[in-house]
């Protein structure tokens, strides 16, 4: 099949379980390393349960724009919605996002080698050895991104579920008590920190996820991926909090420090390096989603034609952006406390307007008789 | 691509990926000395050494020998990196098991010395770290070892199987951090001396350390350490025997299991008073009964039951009066049961929890289940 610019493009179609797990991938990527919800201290877990009722109605609103237009990503929407001026300008927002985003986690990877296994290696080693296997994987596109998720996922449970019960016998339940001793101020604090990490996130999937199969796909993947998710994390941060106690808000990467403590009779131990092979499967679907998501957008707004020729580029840019982004690890925590603010208008703000602006469009269409008959049969049966 | 090319490529990539693997700076095993255990000293506001570093020979069977390193330095990791002058060598401490603290150190500020310990990322933070009795913690590796094995490691298992001996706690560096960040809870760690055995100087692991915030302020015995691994919760087997369960000594050992052995600690709020609830379940078995007591029959079991449920009651709270007056720490971690159970009372009491602690009354009950008697069922009868 060829674009009118005349470039070989395959139809790309991803499979309703691909996008699941390449969400939940996506989700508890790089939480895994980073924990969540801190604020809340020894209430961390509570906080994740209390962040559940804010996702599941932002989950609906990128889960609804999607299946509004069939086939079509968030630019395309954008486009289609606000007209081609004011659609593009909105749109340099979420691709600013996603390269941002890629660059964070790019980041976050580096510093947690750099500190748990090559504190002399230079990041840029570690951010371009990363970075560079992420442009090459989309080099050959999205859908090879959802099949590599597809066969990751089941090593990253495995490791899982061999690895928290050897845990258990360092676990202390107490930890976990006195519950909500400073009331429910950190818990919703930790909650809305862990809507916007790592929940609110998946609106990247709104750039991506075009080329699911059904209508209905869309709400699939997002609230299969958040349950998927949500076991996972809960599971995590209650091992963290009853193995580590207070240390797991002391240190950068309660998990790691988690799992070193694993000694069974002095013969299975040292088995950290478990966690960084998770956070490099799940890290690299993050970094590679974002990736897609950024080039994704900019071939679209300048009518480029095929985004795999700018992968390496624009993949490249975000290496020395991730280089650069911070001065040091104690920057990229104090970053993480503004995040949440950060992200409001692209991940609340700017999804709820595209939304209600796309309805309107939607019902409009449908009136003018331009709208085609999928979107129709949609509007009637609500 | 032709056959010649892709054979070309596969042969390429096959070279790179064998010869460019490999960290940035990688250390092989020959180059670096591989830490097993390091005891540190103060001398004249100076840190001051002793490491143990395993020196593997490679032969037909492989040995174990132990070398040891003495150097001095600002900071801990400054005499560390000094070590290189003297072993030429980088040290690597991933493998290190033990961190022996001077008195002195521990007396002054033991965070000092043990920061290094948690924040790099070599050594483990499940290093065990001992407070050295003697004059210096060097001492401790001044005595003689047994053939071909390595001290420190020595020490670990000394350590580590206090499990079936409970006369010193088995803590972790991890596990300290903790404690010392707690509120309402105060740190101990495992004590090591010097004795004379068999003609020869051999370390002894034996008692605790008792610590108030960041600084000692005094020891436990063995024996009173043993009866803080009950409070604690801590214990899992070891023996009671002699003044431990009765009043007179009538030379019964009672060997505890695991199982169904625990304590509960639960705060008991009554008005303004707080008192403490120790519920302490053992679980033993009678192992040695050299005296002939006869235990035959169910009455004579309860009444010896209750003998020795009393007389470790005695005992604890005995404990627990001496830490209460002469250190006023709450190694018990009374507090935390506090804050755990009626966090809104330990609100009240946090800032004073001090002088609370230090008059604190706290019930002790022993519920103590005999499994068996071992192999033997009648006391042995000595006939002429």
């Amino acid at each position: 099949m060829k674009n009118e610019r005349g470039d070989f493009v395959r139809k790309e179609i991803i499979a309703d379980h691909q996008s699941i797990v390449l969400v939940a991938t996506f989700i508890f990527g790089s939480t895994l390393i980073l924990g969540t919800g801190g604020d809340a201290k020894q209430d961390a877990w509570l906080a994740i349960l209390v962040a559940i009722p804010m996702v599941i109605p932002a989950l609906f609103v990128y889960a609804r724009l999607l299946s509004l237009y069939p086939g079509k990503d968030l630019f395309d929407i954008l486009n289609r919605v606000f007209g081609s001026f004011i659609g593009k300008f909105i749109a340099l927002f979420f691709i600013w996002y996603a390269f941002h985003l890629g660059a964070l986690v790019i980041r976050n990877f580096s510093e947690f080698m750099e500190i748990a296994a090559m504190p002399e290696t230079p990041p840029m080693v570690i951010i371009f050895s990363m970075g560079l296997v992420c442009i090459l994987a989309l080099k050959d596109g999205i859908e090879l991104l959802a099949r590599l998720a597809t066969f990751l996922l089941p090593f990253i449970l495995l490791l899982i579920i061999i690895v928290v019960p050897l845990s258990l016998t360092q676990a202390h339940p107490e930890n976990l008590k006195p519950i909500l001793y400073e009331g429910w101020k950190p818990v919703i604090k930790g909650a809305f920190s862990t809507f916007s990490f790592p929940f609110g996130e998946t609106i990247i999937f709104t750039m991506v996820l075009s080329t699911l199969k059904t209508k209905k796909s869309p709400y699939k993947s997002f609230y299969f991926a958040l349950v998927i998710s949500i076991i996972i994390m809960l599971i995590i941060t209650l091992r963290n909090i009853m193995v580590l106690g207070h240390m797991a808000s002391m240190v950068y990467f309660p998990s790691y420090i988690a799992v070193s403590v694993i000694n069974i009779g002095d013969f299975l131990q040292r088995i950290e390096v478990t966690v960084a092979v998770i956070f490099l499967f799940a890290g690299f679907i993050k970094i590679s989603v974002c990736l897609y998501a950024a080039c994704n957008g900019i071939t679209k707004i300048f009518n480029l034609g095929d985004y795999r020729r700018f992968v390496a580029p624009i993949g490249l840019f975000m290496l020395i952006c991730a280089d650069n982004i911070y001065e040091n690890t104690m920057e990229m925590l104090e970053w993480i406390k503004y995040y949440p603010y950060y992200v409001i208008p692209f991940q609340i703000i700017l999804p709820i307007i595209i939304l209600i602006g796309a309805e309107i469009k939607v019902r409009k269409d449908r009136g003018q008789g331009t709208g085609d008959k999928e979107q129709g049969t949609e509007i009637k049966e609500r | 691509m032709r056959r010649a090319d892709r054979f070309l490529l596969a042969f390429t990539i096959f070279v790179m990926v064998s010869l460019l693997t490999g960290c940035w700076n990688y250390r092989e095993i020959e180059s670096v000395s591989i830490v097993a255990g390091a005891a540190i000293d103060k001398e004249n506001d100076e840190y001051r050494i002793t490491l143990e570093t395993i020196d593997i020979q490679a032969g037909k069977e492989a040995n174990l020998k132990s070398e040891i390193f003495e150097a001095k330095g600002k900071t801990v990791f400054d005499a560390i990196r000094n070590v290189i002058q003297i072993s030429g060598r980088r040290l690597y401490w991933a493998h290190s098991k033990i961190v022996i603290i001077s008195q002195e150190i521990a007396e002054e500020d033991i965070w000092k010395p043990l920061d290094f310990f948690l924040r790099d990322g070599e050594p483990r933070i499940n290093t065990n770290v001992i407070i050295s009795k003697e004059k210096t913690a060097k001492a401790i590796y001044e005595t003689e070892k047994s053939m071909e094995t390595i001290k420190s490691l020595e020490i670990y298992e000394g350590i580590t199987n206090q499990t079936s001996l409970l006369k010193a706690p088995n803590i972790e560096l991890y596990n300290f951090v903790n404690d010392l960040a707690a509120k309402g809870k105060s740190a101990i760690f495992p004590v090591i001396g010097v004795v004379t055995n068999n003609n020869k100087k051999k370390f002894q692991i034996s008692g605790t350390a008792v610590f108030k915030k960041n600084k000692l302020v005094g020891f436990l015995d063995d024996e009173e350490t043993k009866l803080l691994h009950y409070i604690l919760d801590r214990a899992k087997g070891g023996l009671l025997v002699g003044k431990e369960i009765s009043k007179k000594d009538e030379g019964i050992a009672l060997e505890v299991f695991e199982y169904g052995t625990t304590t509960k600690i639960k705060p008991e709020p009554k008005d303004d008073e707080l008192s403490m609830k120790m519920d302490v379940y053992i679980t033993a078995a009678i192992a040695e009964n050299g005296e002939r007591k006869a235990l035959i029959t169910q009455e004579e079991i309860n009444r010896f039951r209750k003998e020795v449920e009393e007389a470790i009651e005695e005992n604890i709270k005995a404990l627990i009066e001496k830490v209460q007056v002469e250190y006023g720490s709450d190694i018990f971690g009374f507090g935390s049961a506090v804050k755990a159970d009626i966090p809104k009372t330990w609100k009240s009491v946090e800032n004073e929890w001090d002088e609370i602690f230090r008059l604190l009354d706290v019930k002790v009950k022993v519920h103590l289940k005999i499994a068996n008697k071992a192999k033997v069922s009648q006391p042995i009868k000595i006939g002429d």
